[in-house]
């Protein structure tokens, strides 16, 4: 029977999962490949496959593990195909590569348990979603498949059973769940004697002295932060203070694979004190006798916290031991919410969702590639699994028929299409480029796109965020690689820059998920800014900064809504505190844009966070109660949002899954510069003339996920009537400086806002040109 | 909808919200860079995508035609993407084409997509036109003869524009003395930042750049 191991971090589940494996293995008489392990990151399948050779050698059994991932070689490629090993450990994309030659059925024939590693990180996902899909074709090939699925703990234990289930129902599952361990010791960790803690900002420099301390104090630390740019300022943030030379190391995704595995390395040998890491050690095996975890900046999701203390109890008899570092006023009240929340045992995040229709369409033309298939079978594998078991007929038919010719509603040019049906009605793949496109395209992971930054020679200086590039104008200055750059232009895909003097350099952000932390977390941390008697156990300065806020505005209280609104830097600002979490947020912002292009008060973009939602418009913003009156959910939203930049981005990365244009990669932009087409330009056409096609619903479906259902929020706009405590001022207020420096800005494009600044340069240049 | 109206060679040019020029004095529109069949020109190699931009950019030639009512069309090259858009064309896109012929003689000068005349459609097509001391080309050229102007297409301008913290990127027109270089109107056309040498080099004695908005044309550099 299939089953599913729940079990804390650091219990040593992994090697568990391989146990059964092992004993049928022992005697030698099984042929081919018998167990093929999946985890979300490469790193973690060649760790296991070391782990895994040490009993193996001491037992002498004759067992051989080998790693398919995008870094094996085409030799050992081909080999692993002539003569495969006992155990294979690859990764969801490797895996869909694999699943996409015709040899795949015979490949997997003797195959008798697939391990799925890490499903709390996979479930939910597309990457889960595409290996839910491909773990459906696996059992095609070996009917008796066996599954064994290994999971953190997590709020929604069926439901993760279900998931990995060969049938998608959890009853057919064996679900284990492990003990917990002892109850964790967690503290807020402030940053120096006098608690001063910055406005805003999510590095924790600030910290480092502190946190410098509780390293000396312990045997080995993993200081855990939320980004790569964080892991980089603070790691060299603490060596500038390591007056004692304490070993530290750093750990994250960009560094280069044989750097990663030496800090790994050294952990392990106990050569370091600490290490400097992002969640590129929240998952694999335990590296080391980690005494203490530190997380700096915000923990965010409860979940994801317990994970990383669980880093921590290398014996689970004993409490682990963690520090929680706010890097920001706001963060030492999510400090000690989620510290709290830790020590009640509470879980968050939500159960998986429905797979995505995107790589729905990516599957099916992996299974074409590996041989002709009739659409009634793979649609009743396909609803096998749980993230499609309620996939309708009428959506897998729209998908299929997207992969053959595009399926637009306008008849395009017959002659290419990428399938054709024979006569019995099987689907078969047209050609060989067709099948080379795809296997390019395998993969769900959509990267922010880079730019190369060069110089006016072509000198390299190294890559910056599209989106970062996007907001610079020639003059901007920017930091990159301890560099100070001016910004020339941008051409084609690089940024031209030269070396630059000024003030004020930027610093560019790299993109990735923001995570929202959950709703109850965020009241929790109104509760605590309410309850002035609370404060008490709060550092000074944040103490001093909520006086302030209510000397100069209000304090956002359970009775009133407040709203604030002030001019800042020539726009009309409206910040708004509804405490209900980032995604219910977002909506709101959409809403109040909406609203406010409609009163022609020409808004400019929103922002949120967990706490509170900003927007900003050319024009002053009016009568608040106007605003957030109950018809504020009225009107077209769908037409609203698909205008968004919100709904443009989840396009660009549906567009790439399902296969409807390439994905750049370094260096083959070049002859292929003519096809580039921006996404934008796409969705724009298709809106026009294919509202209802097939991957427009699963961008919509998608971006809605992001967003919170209208139910909620229209019960708090009924709420909040006749308590809507409007503070107009003069300037921005304490509290609403946070938001202001937050990341994650959502432009209003091509409205009245932008007309007016148009308008306005004009202007400008007509008196320039009479003076 | 208002136009903005600039002197070349003595010659009067109203530049349109949409990104098309007008000459009054010859009623005669002018368009850059349609790239008519781009949608469809990937699909040999496998990638489908949605064909809708052929239709969109016509439905917009033939609304500039309708509010303007000029007498001549000319099209500044790269008005088809490939050779043998002219075969891939659906027979909606023939119709809209039809459609733009019977109410306005096209004249279609070559790009350098388009270098073979297509022959699927109605018009003359030439390599340069010449009215009054205007040139009009598809490339714009290095040198100009004196007492002349020219108006060019092929490098799709566009503009970042900054203010009050908000950036906008817009395809714009931009103008010296001597050129006018009109942005392309294709709808699968990017663009290339005015600040690019290719196009920077071309206005060493400085340069206007008009973007428009939903009623006004603008100047904004």
């Amino acid at each position: 029977m299939s089953a599913l191991l729940i079990a804390p971090t650091g219990g040593g589940k992994t090697l568990a999962g391989f146990l059964p494996t092992l004993i049928e293995l022992a005697d030698g008489s099984c042929e081919g490949l018998h167990t093929l392990y999946v985890s979300p990151l490469k790193a973690l399948s060649a760790n296991i496959a070391e782990s895994l050779s040490r009993p193996i050698m001491q037992m002498g059994l004759p067992v051989r593990v080998e790693v398919r991932s995008g870094d094996t070689s085409g030799a050992r490629r081909k080999k692993q195909q002539k003569n495969p090993p006992h155990i294979l450990l690859t990764t969801p994309e490797s895996l869909a590569l694999l699943l996409s030659y015709p040899d795949a059925a015979a490949y997997f024939s003797t195959l008798k348990v697939l391990i799925v590693d890490e499903v709390h990180a996979l479930a939910g996902t597309k990457r889960g979603d595409q290996l839910a899909l491909c773990g459906s074709r696996l059992r095609v090939f070996s009917p008796a498949l066996r599954i064994n699925g290994l999971s953190a703990t997590v709020a929604h234990p069926s439901a993760m059973a279900a998931w990995i289930s060969p049938t998608g129902q959890s009853a057919d599952i064996r679900l284990v769940t492990a003990e917990d361990g002892a109850r964790p010791d967690v503290h807020v960790l402030l940053p120096d004697q006098r608690g001063y803690l910055p406005w805003a900002g999510r590095t924790g420099l600030g910290s480092a002295t502190a946190i410098l301390t509780e390293i000396a104090r312990a045997r080995l630390t993993i200081v855990f932060v939320n980004s790569r740019a964080q892991a980089e300022l603070l790691f060299q943030a603490l060596w500038k203070d390591n007056a004692e030379n304490l070993p530290i190391g750093l750990h994250h995704g960009s560094l280069d694979a044989a750097r990663r595995s030496r800090v790994e390395e050294a952990m392990a040998r106990g050569d370091l004190r600490a290490v400097v890491a992002t969640s590129s050690l929240d998952l694999g095996l335990d590296w080391g006798a980690v005494d203490q975890i530190i997380q700096v900046g915000a923990p965010k999701q409860i979940s994801r916290l317990t994970q990383r203390i669980g880093r921590a109890n290398h014996r689970m008899d004993e409490p682990s031991r963690a520090l929680l570092a706010p890097a920001n006023r706001f963060e030492v009240l999510e400090c000690e919410a989620a510290r709290e929340a830790v020590l009640r045992h509470e879980l968050d995040g939500n159960p998986p969702r429905a797979g995505g229709l995107d790589v729905l369409a990516q599957h099916v033309l992996v299974t074409a590639c590996a041989g002709p298939f009739f659409p009634d079978t793979l649609y009743a594998e396909v609803r096998q699994t749980a993230p499609y078991s309620q996939l309708s007929r009428a959506d897998f038919d729209e998908i299929v028929r997207f992969v053959e010719d595009g399926g637009y509603a306008l008849q395009a040019y017959e002659r290419h299409q990428r399938l054709f049906r024979d006569s019995l009605g099987q689907l078969w793949v047209r050609n060989e480029q067709i099948i080379r496109q795809c296997r390019m395209n395998i993969g769900t992971i959509v990267d922010t796109p880079m730019l190369r930054v060069k110089s006016r020679r072509g000198k390299p200086y190294g890559e910056i965020d599209e989106y970062f590039a996007a907001t610079l104008v020639p003059g901007d200055t920017f930091l990159l690689g301890g560099e100070l750059l001016e910004f020339l232009g941008l051409h084609d895909t690089t940024v031209q820059a030269a070396r630059g003097r000024g003030k004020d350099p930027r610093v560019p952000v790299y993109g990735g998920n923001q995570l929202s932390i959950s709703p109850g977390l965020a009241r929790h941390v109104r509760e605590i800014l309410h309850t002035p008697s609370a404060w008490d156990v709060l550092p000074k300065s944040v103490q001093d900064w909520l006086t302030l806020q209510t000397a100069r505005s209000r304090l956002p209280g359970p009775e009133n809504f407040l709203v604030e609104t002030f001019p800042h830097r020539g726009l009309h600002y409206i910040v708004a505190y509804p405490f209900e979490g980032r995604n219910a947020h977002q909506t709101m912002g959409l809403l109040l844009t909406k609203r406010l292009e409609k009163t022609g008060k020409g808004p400019l973009g929103f922002v949120a966070n967990d706490y509170m939602v900003a927007c900003w418009c050319v024009h002053p913003t009016g009568a608040m109660t106007d605003l957030f009156s109950r018809d504020l959910l009225g009107g077209n939203l769908a037409e609203w949002l698909a205008e968004s930049a919100m709904l443009r981005r989840t396009f660009r990365d549906v567009a790439i899954i399902a296969g409807l244009v390439e994905r750049n990669y370094p260096g083959r932009e070049k002859n292929r510069r003519q096809m580039t087409i921006s996404s934008d330009l796409l969705y724009d056409v298709l809106r026009k003339y294919d509202p209802d096609h097939i991957l427009l619903r699963a961008t919509r479906l998608q971006a809605e996920e992001g967003l919170t259902d209208l139910g909620r929020l229209s019960s708090m706009l009924d709420r909040i009537q006749g308590h809507v405590d409007h503070v107009a001022l003069s300037h921005v207020s304490p509290l609403a400086v946070s938001v202001l420096l937050e990341q994650g800005r959502e432009k209003i494009r091509g409205g009245e806002g932008e007309d007016y600044l148009m308008a306005e340069a004009d202007k400008l240049y007509g008196l320039a040109e009479k003076a | 909808m208002k136009f903005r109206e600039i002197t070349l060679a003595g010659e009067r040019i109203h530049l349109l919200p949409g990104g098309a020029v007008l000459l009054p004095e010859t009623e005669t529109l002018v368009v850059a860079d349609l790239h008519l069949g781009k949608g469809t020109s990937a699909r040999a190699r496998g990638l489908l995508l949605p064909p809708g931009d052929t239709i969109s950019t016509l439905e917009k030639v033939l609304l500039l035609i309708e509010a303007h009512a000029p007498r001549l069309l000319i099209a500044l090259g790269d008005s088809f993407h490939d050779h043998s858009a002219g075969k891939r064309l659906l027979d909606a896109e023939r119709a809209l084409l039809n459609c733009i012929s019977q109410k306005v003689d096209p004249l279609w000068i070559t790009g350098n997509h388009d270098g073979i005349p297509v022959s699927e459609v109605a018009g003359d097509w030439l390599e340069e036109y010449r009215c009054g001391d205007l040139l009009l080309r598809h490339i714009p050229s290095a040198v100009i003869p004196a007492g002349h102007a020219e108006l060019a297409g092929h490098l799709h301008p566009k503009i970042r524009i900054r203010s009050r913290g908000h950036v906008m990127s817009r395809p714009c027109f931009i103008t010296g003395e001597e050129r006018l270089i009109l942005p392309a109107i294709g709808a699968y056309t990017g663009g290339l930042d005015i600040s690019a040498p290719a196009i920077n080099s071309l206005f060493i004695h400085g340069s206007a750049a008009y973007v428009w908005g939903a009623q006004d044309v603008h100047r904004v550099a």
